[in-house]
């Protein structure tokens, strides 16, 4: 008998569980559902009736690509130092630093870079300081970990023999690397990327405090922008009506969006 | 030493210097306000001034609550994928719908317990409606980390608890989950690191109102909110050092320990 | 090639004590002896494979032509002695590049790079099974056929030492058979030194054998001369324990 109800309890949670995403799509959706049409403008002002996400597009597409400028060749890089130059010793060192990089708080990496980074930037490359540069370099250290880790999946996958047939050519260690490795472990090293700009895409506070307030699509990697995430994060508290409608649906929207993007890796991977 | 191998571990060096230089600003600016009195006091003047005791009691109960939510559901969720579930489309549909969950944005999930549990349930900015929105997010990690730990444990515990006649429930509870305690327990604790560092989905459920709440119904401020609100506000440098280098230490120990836990069982 | 006193250490262990053995140029010589007795260390230190491991250490003198080895830079040394492996290892690619691996690595490319991969192909006897077929991938060959491709690729560089390690344990008799005829063909152009498990086979392929164990190098000469009329003790012992096969 207990057998029975456990067995229907078991099913319960996972049917909630997985229920859960469907909610949440559902009523963000629901919430959102009739702004979607205004989202094709090409300004975003409130107070005007104008909810075009054009300028926040612009301000996360910015800040994604700069930050996979800098962590996918930092990410590849240290997934090559831990497979190829890293002796095994250090390298059970090093991992874990990766991870503790990983397990900070984007809400820490956001104050840091507010009163170092910003300030830094203001000074030594003009502007405000408060610009896609900054949120570019803060989101990079924050998806580096995750880069890092699935290249590294993806090298040390490769057989031994790869590596030892092409040393017995006469490659030098770089071309081993550029030559057979690095295209052999090309599916791998795809999804790291791939998977790398789903986080970016999703991070909300880190980047909200290094890119300023500016609802207008940034120039140059000096000028300051919006992301999506961060739109939704500053107006949600105060929004009301049509405003918070067209929140909604920005939410929606970055969720279809992550979602495929995800889905995209997982494809990959196989 | 080729080129290739000097450029690559002076990216190391430089990535281990940025966790390094992490810490030590944290320290160097955080530290003279990271006092006793800072912990045990309460805030004053809107964070300004005093202590973040009841900053911290909020953490407390937010992780708490959505650990106690999360856990049990998770839990039960990867028992039935691994006990229960016949291989098939239709358990293929429930892991992807979980992964699909472990993906979305935690601003969504802001906005998800904003609709449902502020507004059309009722709860408005509380410890619940955090708590509730906080388990979601964790669930998917939890149900990862214990369908692994139950996986790894060997067919033959299983077999033993069945020849002795142990019915299925009696053998899972008694035999199984026991096996498997280390490594979901693993799964927990880093699903609190998690939840301590979250920022936009408490902000959009739980409020920010600083006061030490007495009920699951009132509003609370985590540790990690408090510190986006000093930050953005600027209300106080010193002690938004002290709150950010509270906050990294106690994800650092809580992980710390998760990976000790790891490597232990590991061994043994 | 020529060794004089080469020791190999893994770790604290010494697996080769003191190898003095002269490899003469276009003829095969074998290296026979019990599992473990360092013929495949030997081997590997011929191109310095070693320097790829963490943790050996290589002493003792190795000249190619007279020139120590340790002076060259390593990846020089392997374009002058190529290596076979036990297990066919190509790299996920074509056929033809591959084959074209090695010289493209010096920038060759184009016509001199198709005519290098023909005639590679065509010394390992691959060339009319996959000249059709150039460009598809390399691992949907067989066996026999993957390492004779590994062989082309080794060819391409044009070495002056092919050092093969157990080349034919992973193929079947008909592979393996077809393996040792380019052995054979291939002994009047460059120096060849397999290791082999298989008495049969250094009998129909080797010139010269050199019998290792325990790490020693307990006796060397003539294939004839150590197959069939053994100097020392161990050596008879060994053949008699060994079936020829």
């Amino acid at each position: 008998m207990r057998d029975l109800f456990a067995r229907r309890a078991l099913f319960l949670s996972a049917l909630l569980s997985s229920v859960g995403v469907l909610l949440i799509a559902w009523f963000v959706l629901v919430e959102g559902w009739p702004a979607l049409p205004a989202l094709l403008g090409r300004v975003w002002s409130p107070e005007d009736g104008r909810f075009g996400i054009l300028p926040m597009l612009a301000g996360s597409a910015a800040v994604t690509l700069g930050a996979l400028l800098v962590a996918v060749p930092a990410g590849l890089g240290m997934a090559l130092y831990l497979t190829e130059v890293a002796p095994p010793w250090l390298a059970r060192l090093v991992r874990p630093l990766l991870q503790a990089l990983a397990g900070v708080p984007s809400v820490v990496y956001g104050f840091v870079g507010m009163s170092l980074l910003v300030p830094a930037i203001r000074s030594g490359l003009g502007g405000p300081g408060f610009s896609v540069l900054a949120g570019a370099l803060v989101l990079a250290v924050m998806i580096l970990p995750t880069v890092a880790a699935v290249a590294e999946d993806a090298l040390r996958a490769l057989p031994l023999a790869y590596r030892e047939g092409a040393a017995a050519l006469g490659a030098t260690p770089w071309q081993v690397v550029r030559r057979v490795l690095l295209p052999a472990a090309r599916g791998g090293l795809v999804t790291a990327v791939v998977l790398g700009m789903g986080r970016a895409l999703g991070e909300t506070m880190a980047v909200l405090m290094v890119t300023g307030n500016v609802a207008v699509p940034p120039r140059s990697p000096l000028d300051p922008a919006r992301t999506l995430t961060g739109n939704i994060a500053m107006e949600i508290g105060y929004a009301t009506g049509p405003h918070r409608e067209a929140l909604f649906a920005t939410g929606a929207l970055l969720l279809a969006l992550v979602l495929l993007v995800n889905h995209l890796a997982r494809r990959l991977a196989r | 030493m080729t080129l290739l191998k000097a450029i690559l571990t002076a990216l190391a060096l430089v990535v281990a210097g940025l966790l390094a230089g992490l810490l030590a600003v944290l320290i160097l600016r955080g530290a003279p306000d990271l006092t006793l009195e800072f912990l045990l006091g309460l805030p004053a003047r809107a964070g300004r001034e005093g202590g973040i005791r009841s900053v911290l009691a909020a953490t407390a109960w937010l992780s708490g609550g959505a650990m106690a939510i999360a856990l049990p559901l998770g839990l039960g969720t990867a028992l039935y994928l691994q006990e229960y579930a016949q291989p098939g489309r239709a358990v293929a549909a429930l892991r992807a719908l979980i992964e699909a969950l472990a993906g979305v944005p935690s601003i969504i999930f802001g906005l998800f317990g904003f609709a449902l549990f502020v507004v059309r349930l009722g709860w408005g900015w509380s410890l619940l409606s955090g708590s509730a929105t906080l388990a979601l997010m964790l669930l998917p990690m939890i149900i990862r980390t214990s369908e692994e730990a139950l996986a790894a444990v060997p067919a033959a515990q299983r077999e033993a608890a069945a020849a002795l006649g142990a019915t299925r429930w009696q053998a899972i509870v008694r035999v199984l989950v026991r096996s498997a305690a280390p490594g979901i327990l693993t799964g927990a604790i880093l699903a609190l690191g998690r939840a301590l560092g979250e920022t936009a989905a408490l902000l959009l459920t739980a409020g920010s109102d600083l006061a030490m709440p007495t009920s699951p119904l009132d509003p609370g401020r985590t540790m990690a909110v408090h510190l986006y609100i000093l930050a953005t506000e600027g209300l106080s440098d010193g002690r938004a050092y002290a709150t950010a280098l509270a906050l990294v230490l106690v994800v650092l120990l809580v992980n710390l320990s998760a990976n000790l836990l790891l490597k232990r069982r590991a061994g043994s | 090639m020529k060794t004089k006193g080469l020791r190999v250490w893994y770790g604290q262990t010494e697996a080769l004590h003191g190898i003095d053995l002269g490899i003469p140029d276009r003829s095969v010589t074998a290296l026979i002896g019990p599992s473990g007795c360092g013929k495949s260390t030997f081997l590997r230190a011929l191109n310095r494979m070693h320097d790829l491991a963490p943790g050996v250490r290589v002493q003792g003198r190795i000249l190619l032509d007279g020139e120590p080895i340790e002076r060259m830079s390593p990846e020089v040394l392997r374009c002058r002695v190529g290596m076979l492996f036990q297990r066919p290892n190509p790299f996920p690619m074509s056929i033809y590049a591959n084959v074209g691996f090695g010289p493209s690595l010096f920038g060759v490319r184009g016509d001199e790079l198709d005519r290098i991969v023909e005639g590679a192909l065509k010394r390992a006897a691959l060339w009319d099974e996959v000249r059709r077929r150039l460009h598809t991938s390399a691992t949907a060959l067989s066996g026999g056929q993957q390492q004779r491709l590994c062989l082309a690729r080794a060819l391409a560089m044009e070495p002056e030492v092919l050092l093969m390690d157990e080349p034919c344990s992973a193929l079947d008799p008909a592979a393996t058979e077809a393996i040792e005829a380019l052995v054979r063909a291939l002994r009047g152009q460059i120096a060849i030194v397999i290791v082999t498990h298989s008495m049969g086979q250094a009998r129909r392929v080797a010139d010269q054998i050199a019998f290792f164990q325990d790490g020693h190098l307990v006796e060397s000469g003539s294939a004839a001369a150590v197959l069939d009329q053994p100097a020392e003790p161990a050596t008879r012992q060994f053949l008699r324990r060994v079936s020829p096969a």
